[in-house]
């Protein structure tokens, strides 16, 4: 009988804390790049450039369609062969941003799509600059319809970064299975890992929620 | 904060539940399980030249598959084989969803505390690989550096050996041994640390890519381990042990795979 005891995993505490802060920390640094990456490609998807929109449609449908967990391979295990030495922190943060960038502009297409055509027009015929138009009128509106699938996102984020223990960062899923290999206790310290990742994605969904408060009880204008 | 207590409780009050339902009837052996079921389930640590891996069609070989399948004949049964890793091999024993793994698995006191073993059957020597050109590092010494980064398949006992001889070095755990050696390949680590079978096969079909470097301390024991609390089941699998290594069947087996004796407690087969 498995004596199911979470006392044993008090010593490794620290090494939780540690591999939490890392999570916190690569989440932290893939949102801040995926999130204006996403803005700006999602600006490319509508663009009138026919160029622009097949870039960013290929990027979005390429990177959709692949596993994270490939990704990290190519980025930490082939970009090196090439002679493009990347560590596995970066390799673990570029790999989360590309792959959180590709369904970040999905979410503010939505979120452009969503604007009628008319406040184009409107703001068009006050004599408004497109750069205006789009800073003072659309994207304002976008981020605010936009808010409830970003905070999904950071979620998602959070998540995801469980996969680059695999390329050995030592993040809270690398720090459960480094213990768990020595101390068998398998059972309480993925009980504990899934805690941990409650609590790193309360935290950080805490931060989003406290930063974008101000927009998400604006109400939803069309 | 309401919703997140609520999580906390649904999962201290699922956990031990769910547990509690992998188990068998403790009073069984695990012998009579095998003998009923008409096949013995083992799980082994692939990826593992020449002592447990797949070959081009799937199919497991090596050492330990040999030992396996000598142990299924002395059982009477056949063999399902439970494919994992290196530490897979004590989960898949202490959940019981193997009945036995024989994957060069070495007793140690804190495995013990976790999982059974018999005697052991052979030894290995933890050996360090590196690239060849890295002509740099030449003995354990140069190994000694934070900046010298190990790969080590997680859940090895390479661990504890590289914190006592090379307490410096940066240890990074990866997977399996396609991930070291890719690791290896991208320079992304600057060795790996595994048994010397592996190390020296590896070395033998890279066509000089690797090379062996140092050894890690004194062999270390390989044994059968097996669930924990099955004197019965331990009896039955510790016999066998030492009727292989005393009978020649073992010194056979280890011959055809190595080519070089096995260490001593393993007799060779009486001359006729």
């Amino acid at each position: 009988m498995y004596d199911f005891n979470l006392r044993v995993l008090l010593p490794y505490l620290p090494v939780f804390g540690a591999g939490a802060l890392l999570t916190l920390e690569i989440s932290a640094l893939a949102i801040l790049i995926s999130f204006p990456c996403g803005l700006i490609g999602a600006l490319m998807r509508i663009s009138d450039s026919r160029l622009l929109r097949a870039i960013g449609a290929g990027y979005v449908e390429t990177v959709r369609n692949v596993p994270l967990l490939v990704v990290l391979y190519v980025l930490f295990y082939a970009l090196p062969v090439y002679g493009l030495p990347i560590n596995a922190f970066t390799a673990g943060v570029l790999g989360l941003s590309i792959n959180s960038a590709a369904f970040t502009i999905e979410i503010f297409r939505g979120g452009f799509a969503a604007i009628p055509a008319a406040q184009y027009e409107a703001a068009s015929a006050l004599g408004m600059s497109p750069a205006q138009i789009f800073g003072l009128v659309i994207v304002p509106q976008v981020f605010r319809i936009a808010l409830p699938s970003l905070g999904n996102q950071v979620v998602a984020v959070v998540l995801g970064s469980a996969q680059a223990s695999i390329i050995g960062v030592g993040e809270l899923t690398y720090q459960t299975q480094s213990v768990g290999s020595s101390t068998f206790r398998y059972f309480e310290l993925f009980t504990m890992a899934a805690l941990f990742y409650i609590v790193c994605a309360q935290l950080i969904g805490g931060v989003w929620r406290v930063l974008t408060g101000r927009a998400a009880r604006a109400p939803l204008g069309t | 904060m309401h919703r997140f207590s609520l999580t906390m409780l649904l999962l201290g009050a699922l956990a031990p539940m769910l547990i509690a339902t992998a188990h068998p009837a403790a009073a069984d052996s695990i012998l009579n399980d095998v003998l009923r079921r008409g096949s013995v389930r083992i799980a082994v640590n692939t990826g593992n030249e020449p002592r447990q891996f797949a070959d081009e069609n799937g199919n497991l070989q090596g050492y330990d598959i040999d030992i396996a399948g000598e142990l299924a004949k002395q059982l009477g049964v056949q063999i399902e084989f439970i494919r994992t890793d290196v530490a897979g091999r004590v989960a898949m024993l202490q959940s019981h969803k193997a009945d036995i793994t024989i994957a060069t698995f070495t007793p140690t006191l804190d495995r013990l505390k976790t999982v059974g073993f018999t005697d052991p059957y052979t030894t290995d020597v933890l050996t360090l690989m590196i690239r060849s050109d890295r002509k740099e590092l030449a003995e354990l010494k140069d190994f000694d550096k934070p900046e010298i980064k190990i790969a080590l398949g997680r859940g090895s006992t390479a661990a504890k050996a590289l914190a006592k001889y090379v307490p410096h070095a940066t240890v990074v755990e990866l997977p399996g041994l396609a991930d070291i050696v890719q690791a290896i390949d991208a320079g992304q680590v600057d060795a790996t640390c595994s048994n010397d079978g592996l190390v020296n096969w590896t070395v033998k079909n890279s066509n000089g890519k690797y090379r062996a470097v140092a050894a890690l301390g004194d062999p270390e024991d390989d044994s059968i381990g097996l669930p924990q609390g099955d004197f019965v089941w331990w009896m039955w699998l510790n016999q066998f042990v030492h009727q292989i290594n005393n009978d020649g069947t073992n010194y056979t087996l280890w011959m055809k795979w190595f080519g070089s004796p096995p260490p001593a407690f393993v007799k060779a087969p009486p001359k006729t």
